[in-house]
């Protein structure tokens, strides 16, 4: 009985973390890549905004984005002059999700990044590879197991993320609530046993995932070093 | 292995959002509702007659504190249908141009009950003054600065002259079912809530009912919204929740129901 009103918040979120990690994935990855190997003016400055969200509550974030979609906001139905029908859909989840989770997903690309040996790209480029061809043929294959692991870490991330999104998405059960909300609102009407369910599910995929990133970041590791 | 890993997990996020885009599109019709946490279980009675009668279009609840529920109406023009527990969000949502048709006015009346934790050893009292005693150091309200549940305690409160001693000890939750929930747990010694919170749980005890002519008087408000089902399908839900069939609903579930309209 329990199982049907589980299974949809459970399909939901892993819907939402998958396509949250594929948004947040080139704009992190290349972030990472940038901090990783360039020196340039307000470097520090990007580094501090782009890990904002780690130190910020996520109800700030869920604020900013509420105002910001708003009907009368500067992203909302009156400004655009269309619905990009983020507020209390899955899409405002996935939105929240990938705000939470990005800085997540830089700093570990970063450290993928800055292991690869500067000098083999180096030498890449003096045997006539272009730029394209050294990122493509020399640093991102050195790269990937660092970088696997920062989207499953952006993806565990997003697994567990609440604040923002329960003031973006709502708690609405089968459209927007996710394992995260749905614990909220199962303590809220006393439904205990639910809340262990959801709970538990949690749990079972934040391990896996944190696990199997775990995994590749050992093997990023002793393929650099 | 890794390009076999890589090659699983595109394949996953591909099927996901794939899985994603055409739930989109899968029910043909669907109706929001976003409905006064009070109303939670009365409301799932309500749909089972809805889908009895209309199984093509989905009733999907969005059930949160009145006030929350304006705000996100203001916001978004999401909601088809909005129950709200006093006329006060009600008038936030016209003030906003989101109604298509109000229903009647006193539609539904509630009660405001006094609950303990249903182990607690507490008998049941003669007068509400017994809230002033040391022993409750907790008061569990639905939030008093915005959801109506919590308002209307206020006021009752106020009325009584106790409000200024008993604020201090309000612990305020998201709506009234998170108040319920705060004394089903014990963590707070007594709550007040509607009786019809009161009643569906196991787990609190009534120990005093505030009297109808003492109480403030409790209205909730129904209208069909500006949202993104066609109107008319709206208006029939509308009316369905205003139909004899889910008055008999609400009526069982201890709502003072309102004469017909």
């Amino acid at each position: 009985m329990q199982w049907e009103s589980v299974a949809p918040a459970l399909v939901l979120t892993l819907q939402v973390a998958a396509c949250s990690t594929a948004l947040v994935a080139l704009p992190a990855l290349a972030l990472g890549r940038l901090l990783a190997r360039r020196e340039f003016r307000g470097r520090s400055l990007v580094e501090a905004l782009a890990a904002l969200p780690l130190y910020c509550p996520p109800t700030a974030f869920g604020f900013l984005l509420l105002r910001a979609f708003r009907r009368d906001g500067p992203l909302g139905e009156q400004a655009l002059g269309f619905d990009l029908d983020v507020l209390l859909t899955w899409r405002g989840a996935v939105l929240a999700s990938a705000l939470m989770s990005f800085p997540l997903v830089v700093r570990t690309a970063r450290v993928a990044f800055e292991n690869v040996p500067p000098r083999l790209e180096h030498m890449a480029a003096s045997l006539g590879a272009s730029r394209a061809q050294v990122l493509w043929r020399v640093t991102l294959p050195l790269a990937r197991n660092g970088l696997i692991a920062a989207l499953l870490i952006g993806f565990s991330r997003a697994l567990g993320e609440f604040g923002a999104t329960v003031i973006v998405a709502g708690n609405i059960p089968g459209r927007t609530q996710t394992l995260a909300t749905g614990i909220f609102d199962a303590l809220q009407v006393g439904d205990d046993a639910r809340a262990v369910q959801l709970a538990g599910w949690s749990a079972l995929l934040g391990f896996a995932a944190v696990w199997t990133s775990e995994w590749f970041l050992r093997r990023s590791r002793s393929a650099t070093s | 292995m890794l390009e076999r890993f890589l090659r699983a997990a595109v394949a996953l996020c591909l099927s996901l959002f794939a899985l994603a885009c055409s739930s989109e599109k899968g029910p043909p019709a669907s109706v929001q509702v976003f409905a006064a946490a009070s109303l939670r279980d009365a409301c799932g009675d309500v749909a089972e007659l809805w889908r009895e009668r209309r199984p093509e279009v989905e009733l999907v609840f969005n059930f949160g504190s009145s006030a929350t529920l304006a705000q996100q109406i203001e916001a978004t023009r999401a909601a088809d249908l909005f129950l709200s527990a006093d006329t006060a969000q009600m008038e936030l949502v016209r003030k906003s141009g989101a109604i298509a048709l109000e229903g009647p006015a006193r539609w539904l009346s509630n009660q405001l009950v006094v609950v303990v934790p249903a182990s607690s050893s507490e008998v049941e009292w003669s007068a509400p003054s017994e809230l002033l005693h040391a022993r409750f150091p907790r008061l569990a309200l639905a939030n008093p600065a915005s959801v109506p549940a919590g308002k209307y305690a206020k006021a009752w409160l106020e009325a009584q002259g106790s409000w200024s001693a008993l604020e201090s000890r309000v612990v305020p939750g998201v709506d009234v079912r998170a108040a319920l929930a705060a004394v089903e747990n014990a963590a707070c010694e007594v709550g007040i809530v509607y009786s019809t919170d009161a009643a569906i749980s196991q787990r609190v005890r009534v120990v005093y009912r505030v009297p109808l002519e003492q109480g403030p008087r409790i209205e909730y408000a129904i209208a069909a919204t500006s949202g993104k089902a066609p109107a008319p399908l709206a208006r029939e839900v509308l009316e369905h929740f205003l139909s004899a069939p889910a008055r008999v609903c609400f009526a069982r579930r201890g709502f003072l129901v309102g004469e017909g309209h």
